[in-house]
């Protein structure tokens, strides 16, 4: 219980990241740490008391409990979908940063106007 | 019935290929992308006339044990029938339309490329039977829009673009933890499924808190109050056809059909919910309408619009009656349709004029008689004059609202058309009547790619007008609405194929 | 990144690369084995191709050219996915059915025991380092054009 209630705090703390930093990079750290909250909220979800990984692998620990494998194919999607997406914001900020040479939220927003 | 494959693996092959062998067809780049698009389009009707409704096809062959399904599933029912229709349509016509308006870029094969994925990622989020298919092909259609609005690379569509992605990443993330919620009440990712295990199960705090997760994630990407902040700055950045897309298509895919099936299908539309999705809806409505009237920007203005057009579907959508549903549906459609044309006329100003800002325009009648009859057009369908399908959309929720029992609403609804067709006699005003002032950078009309599109869609705002007949609209529009209204019991149906 | 870095990280680099490629190999054939698979295998891969390229530095020329390659590899890649996904569609077995397991069943626990899963996995493995390759070139290369 105590560690579903950290990875909220988590994604708490990049929700805050989000919401109030100036500088652009923060903010996408801040997005990033929210992800990395929900895929470890993720794997949380499939622990099952004493399991192991669940791998057939045709020897004798056919009957032990075994942690429940979907989320942990939602978080391999999950991840490489939070890569793509930090990846284009990366790239987006390169480009950012040629065109308005500062990174600080507050003055590319007021250069447009 | 494998033909729903073709929805996926026709948009994703195409994209690729114009990647791989672009450089020698890019001429024909614009024209193969209208073909996939006609080609899903002649489908989807196919499948309209042929098949009995609900399908379930599970993927890979993976056939359900004991009614319990394994492996994803693609559902195919009356509302996803009617929005893949629409949705291949207009790509259609945005396809045309590009072939026109782009032609200041190079290397128009990623354009096209990425319009294919975002056809693709819309029509897998339509096909989806389960929650996490749907998150993954939301994620496409997000990243490949992402990139279309800021395709002109200019400082001002990067900023906009950056502005959406934070957003939307953020919904998403929303959207991801209400999938994470759902798996660990319900022990399934499988949307009927997961309707079936709900039934059973007592109206839990968590279920209420999933469904204002999912409210706010989807909320920002349907653009409802009060998520709207990226639509304003990412509509009038894009270029044209993207922005036609977007504001006509992409909204309501990513946005208000993932609602719908949550909330009709998985959660169950009762208790709190219809009042909250007609509190927001009439919100947005209003203040949608009150912010385009005081834009002197066009796109932006337009923009607005559609943000108050969609609180009008929500407004519908919430009263949760037949009609109100059908009236959702039915307003769906004719703003697609009349926002598209919306948009590319105000791409072809635009394009003529140089600039977005009202105040430099004038006098356009003269210059541009064509669009001017197809602004028209668009502007009093969405606003809601008749004979235009526009207004057959808006009277169908206002008499839903009043049979509903909830006349307040009806008449708010009313004010709130008035409103619409102040802001757009506005442009009127100032951009095509008048003196002719401002600076043009062209003295032609459109060209003839964008006029076979905008006439295209101008016959359709009037065609339209047509599915009131109840005869029409029962063919249609009702097996989408009656989807809806049977509500989990649809899922339960599906989980019976 | 003008010039690479010393010749001796250049040469421990050149060292490693082909023990990392291999390493990523192995994840990706032994995905439906054990943890991996084509993502994380694919990682891998463009791991050892970054490291190759941070250790010798930039070549304007040499990078539009690995760049244009990379993008080209990554869907041809991708659409021999799609082609096998895609067989199933022409059996009338279902999309993505997996053929091989039906026709060559393996004892679970041995390389053939996924039937078609292994080479989607090797197909996915290949897509996902060449993209990341060509994000990595997209990335650093526009650096260097933004600070001149």
């Amino acid at each position: 219980m105590i560690l579903y209630l950290l990875t909220f705090l988590l994604f708490g703390i990049g929700l805050y990241g989000v919401w109030t930093k100036r500088h652009l990079i923060r903010v996408i750290m801040g997005l990033i740490i929210m992800e990395t909250a929900m895929n470890l909220f993720l794997v949380l979800i499939g622990y099952r008391h004493a399991g192991v990984a669940p791998i057939l692998t045709g020897s004798h620990n056919e009957t032990a409990t075994m942690v429940d494998p979907i989320p942990q194919a939602l978080v391999l999607t999950a991840i490489v979908i939070g890569l793509a997406t930090t990846a284009l914001l990366l790239a987006f900020s390169v480009r950012i940063y040629a065109k308005y040479k500062t990174l600080d939220l507050d003055k590319i927003r007021n250069l447009r106007g | 019935m494998s033909e729903i494959a073709l929805y996926f693996v026709m948009p994703l092959a195409t994209a690729l290929l114009l990647v791989l062998f672009g450089h020698w067809i890019e001429r024909w780049a614009g024209a193969i992308v209208s073909a996939v698009f006609l080609l899903l389009t002649a489908v989807t009707v196919h499948l309209w006339m042929g098949v009995d409704f609900p399908v379930s096809i599970a993927v890979g062959g993976w056939t359900p044990i004991d009614g319990v399904p394994l492996g994803i599933h693609w559902v195919m029912d009356g509302l996803a029938l009617l929005m893949l229709g629409v949705i291949n349509l207009i790509g259609v016509v945005v396809a045309v339309y590009s072939i026109g308006s782009m032609v200041k870029f190079t290397k128009l094969r990623k354009y096209y490329a990425l319009l294919l994925l975002l056809g693709l990622g819309m029509n897998g989020v339509i096909l989806a039977g389960d929650f996490f298919t749907l998150y993954v092909f939301l994620e496409i259609s997000a990243i490949s829009s992402y990139i279309l609005v800021a395709f002109d690379r200019g400082a001002e569509a990067m900023e906009a673009s950056l502005k959406y992605q934070v957003l939307g990443g953020t919904a998403s993330m929303l959207i991801l933890m209400g999938i994470a919620l759902i798996y660990r009440l319900t022990g399934t990712l499988n949307m009927a499924d997961a309707a079936r295990v709900l039934l059973g199960m007592k109206a839990a705090p968590t279920v209420q808190f999933v469904g204002v997760l999912f409210l706010a994630g989807f909320g920002v990407k349907a653009a409802i109050m009060p998520f709207h902040a990226w639509l304003p700055d990412a509509h009038p950045a894009a270029p044209a056809p993207v922005s036609a897309l977007l504001s006509g298509v992409v909204v309501k895919v990513l946005g208000i059909y993932p609602l719908c099936r949550i909330f009709f299908h998985v959660i169950g539309f009762q208790g709190v919910w219809p009042e909250v999705w007609i509190v927001l809806g009439g919100v947005s409505l209003m203040a949608g309408n009150i912010l385009a009237l005081a834009q002197w920007d066009i796109k932006r203005l337009l923009a607005y619009c559609s943000v108050s057009q969609i609180g009008y579907i929500f407004l519908a959508l919430g009263l949760g009656t037949p009609l109100g549903l059908v009236a959702g549906l039915f307003h769906l459609v004719t703003h697609a349709v009349g926002k598209a044309l919306l948009f590319f006329n105000a791409g072809v100003i635009v394009h003529v004029a140089g600039n977005r800002d009202m105040r430099a325009l004038g006098g356009m009648a003269t210059q541009l008689p064509f669009t001017r009859r197809t602004y028209l057009i668009s502007a009093f369908s969405v606003a809601g004059l008749p004979p235009f399908a526009g207004f057959w959309s808006k009277l169908f929720i206002i008499v839903a609202c009043v049979e509903a029992g909830r006349p307040f609403w009806g008449i708010w609804a009313a004010i709130g058309s008035m409103l619409t067709l102040a802001a757009f006699l506005k442009i009127q005003k100032h951009v095509f009547a008048g003196e002719v002032q401002g600076k043009r950078l062209y003295v032609h009309e459109a060209v003839f790619s964008r006029k076979v599109s905008m006439v295209f869609l101008a016959v359709l705002c009037v065609l339209l007008g047509f599915l009131a007949i109840p005869a029409l609209y029962q063919q249609i529009l009702s097996p989408a609405s009656e989807v809806l209204i049977q509500g989990v019991s649809a899922s339960l149906e599906i989980l019976r194929q | 990144m003008k010039s690479g870095m010393t010749p001796i990280v250049q040469k421990i680099a050149k060292l490693m690369v082909p023990f990392i490629w291999v390493f990523g190999l192995y994840i990706i054939a032994h995905g439906h084995l054990s943890p991996g698979g084509g993502f994380a295998g694919g990682v891998f891969l463009a791991g050892g191709f970054i490291l190759i390229s941070l250790a010798s530095g930039s070549h304007p020329d040499r990078e539009d050219q690995s760049e244009g390659f990379a993008a080209k590899l990554e869907s041809e890649a991708l659409l021999i996915f799609l082609a096998m996904a895609s067989i199933g569609l022409v059996l009338k077995l279902g999309f993505m059915a997996n053929l091989l397991a039906k026709t060559h069943p393996g004892m679970p626990g041995t390389m053939e025991a996924g039937g078609l899963i292994p080479w989607e996995n090797l197909a996915i493995g290949i897509e996902v380092s060449a993209a990341l390759s060509a994000l990595f070139i997209a990335l650093a290369r526009h650096r260097v054009e933004s600070s001149e």
